[in-house]
């Protein structure tokens, strides 16, 4: 099997996994569906205030949901030998990784973005620019998960290590958010998608594509026998 | 990472009592003798715990007390002596307390990684150790950088805290030391417990920069770098001089700590071999037997 299709069976094997019984691929969803809603509990209903904090609000409801999801991704394959099978391959574990993380992202992330426009309007997002805010968190998004990786393989062997993975990642989180909120903040304002903070995203999100599965791979690595 | 090179030619930089110790240690911690002895070479002086106890028995006190020296110069210098600054007058004195701190708070960081680099690559047990003395005592010099520039803030921009870009990097910092301590402490295997937390540390490190360049972007209040940057410092000498000192002093401070801390890990892990080596029955040898447990590279 040649290393394309076996990165392939790797990411589809994730997504049926997480589509399919028991996956629980939507879960991150509702949660994030959840988190929005009971925002205005907190800030009051207002929609000038709500509508001023929404779209910075939906980013950090993006990457908590992400960290949710994060928790389990390599501690099932450590589980039950996969990982092993892994390393056996001889495709490359940081391509493994890699495809893995795709996997996740496809099976995790675009059910969480269809609920994206949805979550917007709650927040007093126009509803014209609830799409295009949409496209600026999913390329967050794959930054978000690429970063998550490394922290969730970094915590995988540890017992309750869902806490401990979003005490690692958390702080690495910062650039991504604040680039994040201020292109969507650009985006309210005038309307801008491609504004200078959205580059910015772009670039963590093609820099951490390229780089993280490198450490999470190492960080695996180290709960294999 | 089974592709290690062993040369055995570069045993003989190995010690007589390092050659005693270390294989003997490695069967008594890893009783399934999973790893050979010997498995990375480029052992210098400072990866023999050994020597590094000999020499850390008098550099630490020796530091310590040159620490103590400089405090006592910088301290009255720098909070009496020193000018006070024309626009914020006497409470810029907390800069004497607060940049060191900061220097001291970043350079740890970067010492942990220099050392966590060195114990992913060559496996040195030392150059863990290292990283893991360094993180409390970096964290807490974190905490007194953020402490007393909340506290500097409150006269001068009229606030505890402000979402400044440079005090929200250092925040950030603090977290990368927690979750480097708290990584290290959730795992039960030891080595992997270090080589996680040597990942996290690189990783870390690899984002400072971005974090604080993003950080920086997002929202500056605090004043520029004032010491390091192009064309010289801009700090009168006369507030130059006694923050150098102070500086120094914090890093002598520091480096005293870190001592002292590897000291502790070094005789705990011994003393841990050695009750191994009780429960096995192969009764007891001195301390200084005990060496320090196996090498990376597993």
């Amino acid at each position: 099997m040649g290393l394309r299709s076996a990165l392939s069976a790797l990411a589809l094997r994730e997504v049926r996994l997480g589509w399919g019984a028991g996956g629980g691929a939507f879960l991150p969803a509702a949660f994030f569906a959840g988190a929005v809603a009971v925002a205005p509990f907190a800030v009051g209903p207002d929609p000038a205030r709500l509508g001023a904090i929404g779209p910075g609000y939906l980013w950090l409801a993006l990457a908590l949901a992400t960290l949710v999801s994060l928790e389990r991704l390599f501690q099932a394959d450590l589980e039950d030998g996969t990982a092993d099978q892994l390393l056996l391959t001889g495709v490359p574990l940081p391509l493994a990784v890699a495809a893995k993380v795709a996997g996740q992202w496809v099976s995790v992330a675009l059910p969480l973005l269809l609920v994206v426009p949805i979550a917007a309007i709650l927040v007093r997002v126009e509803p014209g620019k609830t799409l295009l805010l949409a496209g600026q968190l999913a390329v967050g998004s794959l930054a978000l998960f690429q970063i998550g990786a490394i922290g969730a393989a970094l915590g995988a062997g540890i017992k309750r290590g869902g806490l401990l993975v979003s005490l690692v990642a958390l702080p690495l989180y910062v650039p991504v958010l604040i680039f994040g909120a201020a292109s969507a903040e650009a985006l309210m304002r005038d309307g801008t998608v491609l504004s200078q903070p959205f580059l910015f995203v772009c670039a963590l999100m093609l820099a951490s594509v390229a780089l993280a599965p490198v450490a999470a791979a190492a960080a695996l690595k180290l709960h294999i026998d | 990472m089974a592709g290690r090179a062993d040369l055995g030619g570069m045993r003989q930089h190995v010690t007589a009592r390092w050659q005693r110790g270390w294989p003997r240690f490695e069967h008594g911690l890893l009783a399934a003798g999973a790893r050979a002895p010997y498995r990375t070479v480029m052992i210098s002086a400072f990866a023999n715990p050994n020597k590094f106890l000999a020499l850390s028995a008098w550099l630490m006190p020796a530091l310590g007390v040159l620490a103590v020296a400089l405090l006592l110069v910088g301290v009255p210098w720098s909070l009496v002596y020193a000018p006070a600054d024309y626009q914020q007058g006497e409470t810029a004195r907390i800069m004497f307390i607060h940049v060191p701190s900061a220097w001291v708070a970043m350079g740890a960081y970067v010492g942990m990684a220099i050392a966590s680099i060195t114990y992913l690559v060559w496996g040195h047990v030392l150059a863990d150790v290292a990283a893991r003395a360094s993180a409390p005592v970096g964290a807490a010099f974190t905490a007194l950088c953020l402490a007393t520039g909340s506290i500097w803030g409150r006269p001068t921009w009229g606030t505890w805290w402000e979402w400044d870009g440079r005090l929200t990097s250092v925040l950030v910092l603090f977290f990368l030391y927690l979750g480097y301590m708290a990584l290290r402490s959730a795992f039960d295997d030891e080595t992997r417990g270090a080589k996680a937390a040597a990942i996290a540390c690189l990783v870390g490190s690899i984002n400072i920069p971005i974090i604080r360049f993003s950080v920086e972007w997002w929202n500056t209040l605090h004043q520029p770098a004032s010491v390091i940057r192009e064309g010289g410092p801009s700090i009168d000498p006369s507030m130059l001089w006694p923050l150098l000192i102070m500086g120094l002093a914090y890093l002598l401070v520091f480096a005293a700590l870190v001592l002292g801390g590897m000291r502790a890990l070094v005789w705990q892990r011994r003393a841990r071999v050695l009750e191994a080596r009780l429960a096995m029955g192969e009764g007891a040898r001195t301390l200084d037997e005990a060496g320090l447990p196996g090498r990376a590279g597993a």
